[in-house]
């Protein structure tokens, strides 16, 4: 094989080579273009969301401390753990009807779903018991009066009433 | 060892041998040099000042201009420099242009000499001699002083008083008689010479093959710039197209590389917020667990039974009076006697905090012209 004819052979190995390897790389280097363009793509679309999410959430902080302080005057309404017992309230009950005026016939103390309460019959003016009821009504702490019934006397403004009244507690 | 060849110009064409014996060079035999036929040369010494080298070239052509006769335009010349502390020597080297090309044409590239070139070694080694280069056509006698060529003459050799010249140039020597002799000749004449210059210590007669370790291609005169090989059309497309492919690809992985470091960049941003956005989810959680506890909480909140009673008392008004009420958790029923009960059916319906009221019995009092009834509902407490 003559010198020109190997040189020429060799030349075109090498460019068959060059091209070879040139569209390899070039072929590699689209591909990973194709792919960063992928990735920051979605990396771009997660970013947006995660901002305008956190655009959003930004008013959390505030409602949270608002939340926070309408849960301190919510929970002042109750009676904490183990801070009264059913004797007691059933005394201040008796101590508030008897300042309004109103004659306790009977009470008891009776169970309002799982709960100790007092059931009251009571009589008197009715002015008497709507003063009381206001009582209840203004209480600092939760007063529930589960039931309520009264009858009116005919002709006089006297009331008989049996109620169940207890106190709202905290769950310990 | 490669020998050396020797050439000389006849006519029109140009003879090439062996130096030794002379035979030709029609075998393919290669020789490593070429020695040149000193008649078509000319050497010249210079004595040059202190100049930049790339000033020698133009000052050995000025000084030549007054030194050779030839036309400068036809005459072409090559100088070897010799240096020896301060002093600086120039050998220069003429010969006619058509001629050395003729020459070059015949060499085909194998480098060429003259005897200066294979025996200036010596000449600097001894310092002080005469050397003769015994050609068969020709002879040279090279004085040297201080390592430096002072002067060369050549001589045409006749066929028959072929040595006569060096027995008379010795004997009518008077500056350089006292320098010792170095003769180089042909194997055949090495024998006739000694007998010719006697057996005197200062005499030293050798062969030509001795000169073949003295040989170096470095040495050579008229060396042609080595053309720079032409590339091949096809090789500068070629290397024209990878260029602009290389460049199109760097281009393209530039661009890889932005997008790859901007991805690099998208991520840490994506790592922050991601965590910003934990720490703002978590708050989320806690704002979600404050508002069911607050509505758990305002669930728990009892029935007002002083509120259900003034709203009552607002929607029944004045004339209706009540006997009886029951409340059960917030679901209410009342006795009462009033007029037109049906009316204030109307006032519990456009009042919101009453649903689902019902009237379920009405019996009209025949004495007091009023009606007893009774209804039920839910009070919403919240």
């Amino acid at each position: 094989m003559s010198t020109e004819r190997r040189k020429r052979l060799f030349f075109v190995l090498a460019v068959v080579l060059t091209v070879s390897v040139m569209a390899a790389v070039t072929g590699r280097g689209i591909e990973r273009l194709r792919t960063a363009e992928e990735k920051s793509g979605q990396y771009r679309t997660q970013v947006a969301r995660l901002r305008q999410s956190l655009q959003m959430q930004s008013q959390s902080a505030s409602r949270r401390q608002q939340l926070e302080d309408q849960m301190k005057i919510a929970r002042a309404r109750f009676y904490p753990p183990g801070e009264i017992d059913p004797y007691s309230f059933g005394t201040m009950v008796r101590k508030r009807l008897a300042a309004e005026g109103m004659r306790v016939i009977r009470y008891q103390v009776v169970e309002i779903k799982g709960r100790s309460g007092l059931e009251f019959t009571v009589s008197g003016p009715i002015r008497s018991l709507v003063l009381f009821l206001k009582e209840v009504s203004e209480s600092q702490k939760y007063w529930s009066m589960t039931s309520l019934t009264l009858t009116m006397r005919e002709g006089i403004s006297v009331v008989e009433a049996v109620f169940r009244i207890g106190y709202e507690e905290l769950a310990s | 060892m490669i020998p050396l060849g020797y050439a000389a110009a006849e006519n029109d064409s140009v003879r090439i041998g062996l130096l030794e014996g002379g035979s030709p060079l029609d075998d393919g035999r290669r020789v490593g040099a070429i020695l040149l036929s000193r008649l078509d040369f000319d050497v010249q010494i210079l004595d040059v000042p202190h100049l930049p080298d790339k000033e020698l070239e133009g000052f050995v052509r000025y000084r030549l201009r007054s030194l050779y006769p030839g036309n400068p335009k036809d005459t072409v010349f090559d100088y070897r420099v010799e240096r020896e502390g301060q002093r600086r020597q120039v050998v220069v080297f003429i010969a006619r242009q058509a001629l050395l090309e003729r020459y070059r044409g015949a060499a085909d590239g194998t480098p060429l000499l003259l005897p200066y070139s294979l025996l200036h070694g010596v000449g600097r080694l001894e310092k002080n001699c005469r050397i003769w280069f015994c050609h068969s056509e020709w002879a040279e006698l090279m004085v040297f002083r201080a390592g430096f060529l002072v002067t060369s003459t050549v001589f045409v050799r006749g066929k028959k008083s072929s040595l006569n010249f060096l027995r008379n140039e010795e004997r009518d020597a008077e500056e350089t008689q006292s320098l010792p002799v170095l003769v180089f000749a042909a194997q055949a004449d090495v024998q006739g010479i000694k007998r010719l210059l006697g057996n005197s210590l200062e005499v030293r007669v050798q062969s030509f093959d001795e000169l073949s370790s003295l040989q170096r291609k470095g040495d050579g005169v008229f060396q042609e710039h080595r053309k720079r090989p032409r590339i091949p059309r096809a090789v500068q497309f070629a290397a024209i197209s990878f260029f602009i492919a290389a460049m199109a690809v760097l281009l393209l992985f530039k661009q890889v590389w932005r997008e790859e470091s901007g991805i690099a960049d998208l991520r840490k941003v994506h790592t922050q917020l991601e965590i910003q956005s934990r720490t703002a989810l978590a708050l989320q959680k806690d704002v979600d667990d404050l508002q069911a506890e607050l509505a758990r909480l305002n669930a728990a909140e009892p029935v007002d039974a002083y509120r259900f009673l003034s709203e009552l008392s607002r929607v029944l008004g004045e004339n209706v009076q009540i006997r009886s009420i029951d409340l059960q958790g917030n679901a209410f029923r009342i006795e009462a006697t009033g007029a037109n009960p049906l009316r204030l059916m109307e006032g519990f319906q456009n009042n919101g905090l009453f649903k689902a009221v019902k009237l379920s019995q009405v019996v009209p009092d025949a004495r007091t012209d009023r009606e007893r009834f009774s209804f039920s509902g839910v009070y919403d407490v919240h």
